[in-house]
């Protein structure tokens, strides 16, 4: 199980008397509209912040804001200047050093599953600065490759393609060391490693031969060229401090970011051939890479933590209010979305589709639940929804489900969502010194009516109107994603509004919602930037600011087809070149 | 996907619980003199306050209904009432976040959202934890110099964390018996020859990894040296204690077996496995300090094994309204159930003589917290904070002291540090937070 972040607060903090001013952090300053400040500072409710070097990217120079035109980011970028940011030192994640020893030594024993969890930062567990090692996590590297060294063996010699009857002793066990240590540290090793290898063998070698492997493949996996992906390799340009990725280099970035593993005997062959030298190449390669299983699974990881399917698990209910929502939903819902995003993004690829494809995937048991026609057979059918209702991801019971309350549904919650998941705004949580009153459950008002109560509060207004806005619109949801056209005795009023976007207005109801986040530009940016930071494991800094504006103008020109967001992902300045370390 | 995950609260739980016969009368395991322990306790969501607070005076006092479970222990425990988590009203953070993270360190959380807070407002913990300026004073002569065990703690994000050996630097604590079975008593197991054999394997293991780092000296720049020099830290520790042989006369314990960790049922199994394990390391020195932490701040265990009534998970029961009697009934029964399986820690200590008429209780200082006061208002004033043991005389129990509302909890992290052996400590966390040692604690 991935680490699971953000822990939601169960009641509506519907009586924030004691809140102060607010402020919007804004997580894209990048994208940061003039318009968005104009519109929000008179509240109070606007900061920012989101930028790990504490830069903000968004100054006068800074790329094109949403909406407008694209080229004036070309000019900015266009001056022959190559700046790649920051390329910290990246740890393998759990879920990386499982699938790395599979692939690795064809043995799936999910040890890495046993490991703490990863630290979710910006959102996703791959990120460099999360990637920290205690001593619990030492130790258990140690056992897990005391574990593995015995389950691998086989695999291990097969590596090494000789016997000792054969070659001789050492002269095998070099062999394999250097054929081994190739493969796991993704990179012809060098003599030191090999010295080091050998002397692992010899240590046990007094035992038998198949222990000195053990020792060998013991030492392999709690190496640092292992456990880490190290850059240091690389060419020298004709600028001063930048330095391009050798081609095994770029042969793990691309790998990491497209099967969250190790490359294969295609990519290391054309590492080796010195094929992974231009733009075309490096594409020619990510294409080829996204055709296979593992990028299945790596954008389903992007996914799974994008929208936060984790939490599913343990997001609270009222057992009272949901009989319905068991453990058995709960998985349900987490399938629905998952299949969804995949088919969307494998036989689409459009982020409009994300957000309005009016169709889901259902077994009976959802079917039931959600008032969908029943599918014939087992398993999860593809269904098509009531384009009225229902249309892409973010209508759907999971994400609903999740944005709601233990008892009914959550218009601040839903509203912060799109804020800050589908736009990349952040709002503060309440300052300090509030006391939160929980409300009586009060039938005689609609789910709406007491909120807006609540937002009427003046010093309550100034943030909720960015969310609440926004979240009222999804009423006809109830707390786990049912459509209703009432709640109780009252009519849902679902009029919603968007401010201080580029797609701003007045509106009804979360399909029209959707759809228009699926024309904003500065959706399409925010889904950029999430995924620049799975990509990259990083969050974006002023360096990047070319590299980004590139991304964002590719990804229009490809009319917003994610697929080809992430091969463009492989060819920016921050993909390919790294500074000199200082 | 992994339907696992899903699959809460069904199986039925039947594990040995091999250590309590371990314990029973041991004598003398430990060195002489006898080392101090601390153990720093943690329960969520925080309590009832009207049925926690005990009734009475100083030295004759009643526990409430939460409490009663102390009973047998009431010359061992010292009830606090009064003290306030004031650093709590600063800086970033929820008021679960910094309830969790200033518990033990008494500072601000880190700012910005980039590590610890899942991506929401506040980082980890700012400043190193009370556990940890502790295990640098007294942890050096055992095998670990602290451990942080937990249950159901699974996450890795500033709810989930109250060890910190610096700042932003969190501690996981391990939710499996099994991983901590064998950081603790791993390398005692089997015969000496084999485990002498086995000590040298690792070594010269580990020696070679450390050589790969050492390779990268001077590649690296700052960050990434940061994290990697930490790593390599790591593994030095993980080798030295390969030499640490244990002084303790403590007869090997059997292995736990392989057990659900994550279903509702295993949290009272898996939570008295991990009981009994910390108790049995306590005794045999194998550590001095240890955290224990049942799930996390904004808990969602679902106390299902008190009753079929209890479906809520306990962070939503702790938002339930001052009316809602049901709600508060099931968190007075969720509260006492902690009461218990604290009283029944503190019988395992009690039970290990370290010298006649001597227990590893009298020479313990555990201290139970939580991350708030009151579920439903989120208010860290009034902490339910309770204090068990002597810390070798150090410490009066048998008392409740009631303190001046507004008494910061820093100066209760100063005076445990004292109590510990950290005699120079005159404030700790922020100083701003910071009076100086609570009074009346030695008596």
């Amino acid at each position: 199980m991935g680490s699971i972040g953000r822990i939601r607060a169960v009641t509506p903090d519907i009586a924030h008397r004691g809140w102060k001013v607010q402020r919007v952090q804004r997580r894209e300053a990048m994208s940061r509209n003039a318009l968005i400040v104009a519109l929000l500072l008179p509240l109070g409710c606007i900061g920012s912040i989101g930028h790990e070097d504490g830069s903000d990217p968004s100054g006068p120079n800074g790329p094109s804001e949403p909406g407008g035109p694209t080229t004036t980011t070309t000019a900015a970028c266009a001056d022959g200047t190559i700046d790649p940011g920051p390329s910290p030192v990246r740890r393998l994640t759990r879920i990386e050093y499982d699938n790395t020893v599979r692939d690795l030594f064809g043995v799936d024993l999910k040890v890495g599953a046993t490991f703490p969890a990863d630290q979710t930062v910006l959102g996703f567990d791959n990120n460099a600065l999360g990637l920290t090692v205690t001593s619990v996590l030492a130790e258990q590297y140690m056992n897990a490759a005391e574990k593995l060294a015995v389950a691998a063996l086989p695999r291990v010699k097969a590596i090494g393609g000789c016997t000792a009857a054969a070659m001789g002793e050492t002269a095998c066990a070099k062999q394999t060391a250097e054929r081994l240590a190739r493969r796991a540290f993704r990179r012809p090793a060098n003599d030191e490693q090999i010295a080091s290898l050998m002397a692992a063998y010899a240590a046990r070698r007094e035992a038998t031969f198949d222990s000195g492997l053990e020792s060998m493949t013991q030492l392999v996996l709690q190496s640092p060229f292992f456990l880490y992906r190290v850059e240091l390799g690389s060419v020298a340009t004709d600028k001063p401090g930048l330095l391009r990725l050798d081609d095994h280099e770029i042969a793990s970035r691309l790998s990491y970011f497209l099967w969250n593993s190790m490359p294969d005997d295609t990519l290391f062959a054309a590492a080796d051939e010195g094929k992974l030298a231009t733009r075309e190449e490096i594409a020619a390669q990510a294409r080829r890479m996204l055709k296979d299983p593992r990028a299945k699974a790596a954008v389903a990881n992007f996914h799974r933590q994008w929208m936060e399917l984790d939490h599913l698990e343990e997001v609270p209910k009222d057992p009272n209010v949901f009989p319905e929502f068991d453990d058995a939903l709960r998985g349900d819902l987490r399938d629905e979305t998952a299949t969804f995003l995949e088919n969307v993004f494998w036989n689409d690829g459009s982020m409009e589709s994300l957000f309005t494809a009016p169709y889901t995937f259902a077994n009976a048991r959802l079917a039931k639940v959600y008032g969908l026609p029943a599918p014939s057979g087992s398993g999860f059918l593809k269904l098509p929804t009531d384009p009225s209702k229902r249309i892409g991801v973010l209508l759907q019971p999971a994400v609903q489900s999740l944005h709601a309350i233990a008892y009914e549904s959550s218009p601040i919650y839903r509203g912060k969502f799109i804020r800050e998941k589908i736009l990349c705004h952040e709002i503060a949580p309440p300052p300090e010194g509030l006391v939160v009153v929980p409300p009586e459950v009060d039938p005689s008002k609609s789910t709406r009516e007491r909120y807006q109560q609540h937002s009427s509060d003046a010093a309550c207004r100034g943030c909720h109107q960015l969310m609440d806005p926004i979240g009222f619109a999804f009423e006809h949801y109830d707390g786990i994603g049912r459509y209703r056209d009432k709640e109780g005795m009252h009519a849902i009023d679902a009029n919603g509004e968007l401010t201080g976007t580029d797609v701003d207005g007045k509106f009804y109801g979360g399909v029209e919602l959707a759809k228009r986040l699926s024309k904003s530009q500065e959706v399409a940016s925010c889904v950029t930037t999430h995924w620049f930071r799975f990509a990259y494991g990083r969050g974006e800094t002023e360096a990047d600011r070319c590299s980004v504006a590139t991304l964002k103008q590719k990804f229009a020109a490809a009319k917003y087809d994610m697929r080809e967001l992430v091969v463009e992902l492989t060819q920016t300045d921050a993909f390919l070149y790294r500074k000199v370390s200082p | 996907m992994n339907r696992r995950q899903f699959l809460r609260g069904s199986g039925s739980i039947a594990i040995a619980l091999p250590f309590l016969s371990s314990l029973q009368g041991r004598v003398g395991a430990a060195p002489t003199p006898r080392p101090k322990r601390f153990i720093a306790w943690f329960s969520a969501c925080g309590t009832i306050n009207p049925v926690w607070t005990p009734s009475g005076t100083e030295s004759a006092f009643n526990f409430g209904d939460i409490l009663r479970p102390l009973d047998p222990y009431k010359s061992d425990v010292l009830i606090l009432d009064g003290v306030d988590m004031l650093s709590t009203s600063y800086g970033p953070g929820s008021a679960h976040q910094k309830g969790m993270g200033h518990l033990l360190t008494g500072t601000e959380l880190q700012s910005g959202s980039f590590a610890g807070g899942g991506g929401a407002s506040a980082g980890f913990a700012g400043g190193v934890s009370l556990d940890q300026v502790i295990a640098k004073r007294i942890g050096a002569g055992s095998k670990l110099a602290s451990v942080q065990l937990a249950v159901q703690a699974f996450n890795n994000d500033v709810w989930s964390r109250m060890s910190y050996s610096g700042a932003g630097v969190s501690l996981p604590p391990i939710n499996d018996p099994q991983i901590a079975f064998d950081r603790m008593f791993g390398g005692m197991v089997g015969d000496p020859a084999a485990v002498t054999k086995l000590r040298a394997q690792r070594k010269s293991v580990l020696d070679g990894v450390a050589g790969h780092f050492a390779s990268l000296n001077g590649k690296l720049s700052g960050e990434d040296r940061t994290r990697l020099d930490a790593h390599l830290f790591a593994v030095r520790d993980v080798e030295k204690r390969l030499d640490a042989v244990s002084s303790s006369t403590c007869k090997t314990p059997t292995r736990p077996g392989t057990m659900d960790l994550k279903s509702q049922a295993a949290f009272p199994v898996v939570g008295k496995l991990q009981m009994e394990l910390l108790a049995l390391a306590l005794a045999c020195d194998i550590s001095r300090v240890a955290t224990f932490q049942w799930s996390r701040a904004t808990s969602p265990t679902v106390y299902s094994w008190l009753g079929s009534d209890m479906k809520e998970s306990h962070h939503e029961l702790s938002h339930a309204g001052d009316s809602d009697a049901v709600a508060k009934a099931k968190l007075v029964r969720i509260n006492k159930w902690h009461a218990e399986q604290f009283a029944y820690f503190l019988g395992l200590l009690k039970k290990t003589e370290e010298a006649p008429g001597e227990t590893l209780l009298d020479n313990s200082l555990v201290f139970w917290g939580n991350e708030l006061a009151v579920g439903n208002t989120h208010s860290r004033k009034d902490m339910p904070f309770v204090l068990a043991g002597r810390a070798g005389g150090a410490i009066k129990p048998g008392r409740y002291i009631k303190y001046p509302s507004g008494t910061p909890h820093n100066n209760l992290l100063v005076s445990m540090g004292n109590a510990m052996g950290a005699t120079d400590l005159t404030t700790f966390g922020n100083a701003k937070y910071c009076t100086g040692a609570l009074a009346k604690l030695a008596g």
